[in-house]
């Protein structure tokens, strides 16, 4: 495990997991996992048999890009871990495909339930596995109204609202 | 999605339940209609005088405190401002002992109903009191898109006074108790205690019931 923790890239890269290290000080992140719908679960063990805990859920919206590889509804959900004994944080971030289902990670990680819930509220994301997906913020009235969804107008592309894709500026 | 405005409609049953509590029927009367209109069956004119003088000077806040506007409110209630002062200091943690309620913050969709039967569970005669801009108009909130937040509790429950300010001074919400007291015996109370010489507070002649 000691092995392990001084090269979490190597090991997340290892498991087929598509890391890339990134500049700290600038993102307030030390790593940045890109996940399929698929390896979220994978990943949220892995995560959690690593000793990291959950800092949030959360989704945000972009415009859906038809040229993209993987076809996705322009909604995405994000993770992040963090680490009690040293300062390190993963972001993991997952496109959520068409049928706005992604799977919940709330057995894993029992304080993503909550989040879960809200991101659903917001969203419209449906977390499939979730034990309890009813409103949490919302009146139940609202169910099915998601107020955080944007207009075709004021949505920007993903790369937009990334970080730039090239190697962070070394500040040495 | 952003474009309908969500806040301002509740739901119909809601709506309908806000229109009962406002209605006439459910607020006992208590104007003078005639000598035998409504109000209590037997009326003594100096005994009602005494009751609402009573009723007036020993309000019993519920203690209701939602949003910011509460902070406030407890520093209303505590020492340096003081509303012991004009005996309304008695903040019972249940509506079933209290008679004024303060709603002091932001009433949201999911809270309607809950404020509704907390007025509800009050017993009569009660009063409301708006304090604060959220629960007067919905305040900062209410603009385009607003989704979730009660335009004023006054579309849910009868309000006797509102007291403006985001959120008001403790002296606004004193004024706000002085206006209730003013409103349950017809003159305005305390009378002026002490009063200075050349006050420009008139003298009070007599208790009249309004």
């Amino acid at each position: 495990m000691d092995k392990i923790s001084k090269n979490f890239k190597g090991f997340l890269s290892d498991q087929g997991f598509d890391a890339v290290e990134t500049d700290h000080e600038q993102r307030g992140y030390h790593l940045e996992v890109v996940l399929t719908v698929n390896q979220v679960r994978e990943f949220a063990k892995k995560a959690y048999e690593l000793g990291f805990y959950l800092v949030f859920v959360a989704g945000f919206q972009v415009r859906p890009d038809p040229e993209n590889s993987s076809p996705h509804s322009g909604l995405a959900v994000v993770y992040q871990f963090a680490r009690y004994d040293r300062q390190y944080r993963m972001k993991a971030c997952a496109l959520v495909p068409d049928s706005l289902e992604i799977p919940s990670i709330s057995d894993i990680y029992k304080g993503a339930d909550w989040h879960e819930r809200e991101t659903r509220d917001f969203y419209g994301i449906v977390f499939s596995g979730h034990h309890n997906l009813k409103p949490l913020l919302l009146a139940d009235q609202d169910a099915d109204f998601h107020p955080l969804l944007k207009e075709e107008a004021k949505l920007k592309s993903l790369e937009a609202v990334s970080w730039p894709s090239e190697a962070p500026a070394s500040t040495e | 999605m952003g474009e309908e405005d969500k806040g301002s409609s509740i739901t119909s049953d809601l709506d309908a339940y806000a229109e009962f509590l406002k209605s006439e029927s459910c607020r006992p009367s208590i104007k003078d209609a005639g000598e035998y209109g409504e109000g209590p069956l037997l009326r003594m004119k100096l005994t009602d005088t005494v009751l609402k003088l009573c009723q007036a000077n020993s309000l019993w806040p519920m203690t209701f405190g939602i949003a910011c506007c509460a902070i406030e409110m407890m520093g209303t209630g505590m020492a340096r401002f003081d509303i012991s002062r004009y005996g309304s200091e008695v903040f019972r943690p249940s509506p079933r002992q209290s008679d004024l309620m303060i709603v002091a913050g932001t009433v949201n969709k999911k809270l309607a109903p809950v404020l509704m039967t907390l007025y509800e569970q009050m017993p009569s005669p009660k009063w409301v009191i708006a304090m604060g801009n959220c629960a007067i108009s919905g305040g900062p909130f209410k603009v385009q898109g607003n989704y979730n937040v009660i335009e004023g509790v006054d579309k849910l429950i009868p309000v006797d006074v509102y007291v403006p300010g985001c959120p008001p001074r403790p002296e606004g919400l004193i004024e706000g108790i002085l206006k209730v007291q003013e409103k349950i015996t017809g003159i305005r109370h305390p009378l002026p205690q002490n009063r200075h010489p050349k006050s420009p507070l008139k003298k009070v002649r007599g208790l009249r019931v309004k």
